[in-house]
């Protein structure tokens, strides 16, 4: 791939890190996923119904246990928890929704670095409603 | 429930069959910029016969997969204009956050209506600017896009060449993504479909620079109300799992056709899929659920 010659080359440098950051960030994010998703087959949770009693109940809205999902955030820090395998991919899942806060974060510092005060004014500001809305999206 | 969705319902059949449209969702979605979304719910609610809440929480993450997963190969191989993706972003995300506000007093079937007809214009509208691609004369952009250093140039792959572009009516733009944000979080759905047409005409970026763009920016839009619908637990990990892996399977794969793909027939497909959401939503707007 050839570079662009015509982009300056603080650029291309910001967005060589930022894309190596996004990739190790989804692998990281699909090996825990693809761990809890391979546990639940092959050492699936004792307690709660199965997969397929979890499934056929999908219609109505209902969820049925073992769905992995914590009901508070504090419930992540539970190790013993991990034992069903639902909730390493929760966990995953939650890995996976900051993936894309983590991008703008680092495209902050990243244009911090490079003094790039407007730029740096605009991603705070994307940055803060990001932030807002997780904080308080329940609110909405 | 019918004795279809019982069959289908069962692990053995339902995680395979998923994680393959998934993976058919990833690859759309990363080529033309949009999430996934509109793969992933009609077959999690029609072909599955899942309650739309579930599918709507598995679509976020689609599109948040999608967008994590093509935006790592289209940042290194220096295809997404960030400083335009970040600048759009700011009104993108306020405008969602409004909208979200505003469910509650506004009337939300007028709105799929009115969204609908915005998709059919943006399709004809992209269709007459097939023209565009051929020529690549870049022009200078307007003022503001040279202050802000948003003019730039890309690697195309069909072309064997780089393609050095400029970036217009910034101010339109702007006010284009603000409206974007404001529908996508009313009605609750992604705004790739949005995003693109308004960087394609608006704007006058490249195609492929409107679509790397565009998946940078979804994932952004999604994360900010994933989790509230996290909390409200409407995603579930049978359902996002096979959804999460087969969408960074698929715009894997997608990120690679994009860039060896003749614009054109990009551009085609964008306006083929932007009718058949424009449909959907239409239908949707007369009080058709795919429930």
């Amino acid at each position: 791939m050839t570079t662009p010659s015509q982009k300056p080359s603080n650029l291309l440098r910001v967005e060589l890190i930022i894309g190596n950051l996004l990739r190790w960030g989804v692998i990281a994010c699909a090996l825990v996923i693809a761990s809890g998703a391979f546990l639940s087959v092959v050492k699936p949770p004792k307690e709660g119904a199965s997969l397929s009693t979890f499934l056929a109940n999908l219609t109505e809205g209902k969820m049925v246990e073992p769905a992995g999902v914590p009901s508070r955030i504090a419930e992540f820090f539970d190790v013993s928890a991990y034992a069903n395998p639902y909730r390493i991919v929760s966990l995953g899942l939650v890995l996976l929704i900051l993936l894309p806060i983590i991008r703008v974060a680092m495209t902050l510092i990243i244009f911090l670095i490079e003094r790039d005060r407007f730029y740096v004014g605009i991603t705070a500001l994307v940055l803060a409603v990001l932030l807002f809305g997780l904080a308080f999206g329940k609110a909405i | 429930m019918s004795i279809f969705h019982e069959i289908i319902r069962t692990p053995v059949y339902f995680e395979p069959i998923l994680f393959v449209i998934s993976v058919i969702a990833g690859t759309v979605g990363a080529i033309l910029g949009l999430g996934g979304g509109v793969i992933i719910i009609p077959t999690l609610t029609l072909l599955f016969g899942v309650n739309i809440r579930y599918a709507i929480g598995a679509s976020i993450i689609s599109v948040i997969a999608t967008s994590s997963g093509a935006a790592a190969t289209y940042v290194k191989d220096h295809i997404t204009n960030i400083r335009v993706a970040i600048l759009l972003e700011v009104a993108t995300s306020y405008g969602a956050i409004t909208g979200a506000f505003l469910t509650s007093f506004v009337n939300t079937q007028m709105l799929f209506l009115l969204f609908a007809g915005i998709l059919m214009y943006s399709g004809f509208s992209m269709l007459a600017g097939k023209r565009q691609d051929l020529s690549q004369s870049a022009g200078e952009g307007d003022p503001l896009a040279q202050k802000l250093g948003l003019n730039s140039s890309y690697p195309d792959k069909s072309l064997g060449r780089e393609v050095p572009y400029a970036v217009y009516n910034v101010r339109l733009g702007f006010v284009l993504m603000v409206g974007a944000g404001l529908l996508s979080g009313l009605l609750g759905i992604g705004s790739g479909s949005l995003k693109v047409p308004a960087m394609d005409r608006a704007m006058r970026l490249p195609i492929k620079v409107s679509s790397a763009t565009s998946n940078f920016m979804i994932g952004v839009t999604a994360a900010a109300s994933a989790g509230t619908y996290f909390m409200r637990g409407d995603i579930l990990p049978a359902l996002a799992a096979p959804v999460a892996l087969g969408v960074f399977v698929g715009s894997w794969i997608g990120t690679k056709l994009m860039m060896s793909a003749p614009s054109r027939q990009i551009r085609i497909a964008f306006v083929v899929v932007l009718f058949f959401i424009s449909i959907q939503m239409g239908l949707k707007g007369l009080g058709f659920e795919i429930r």
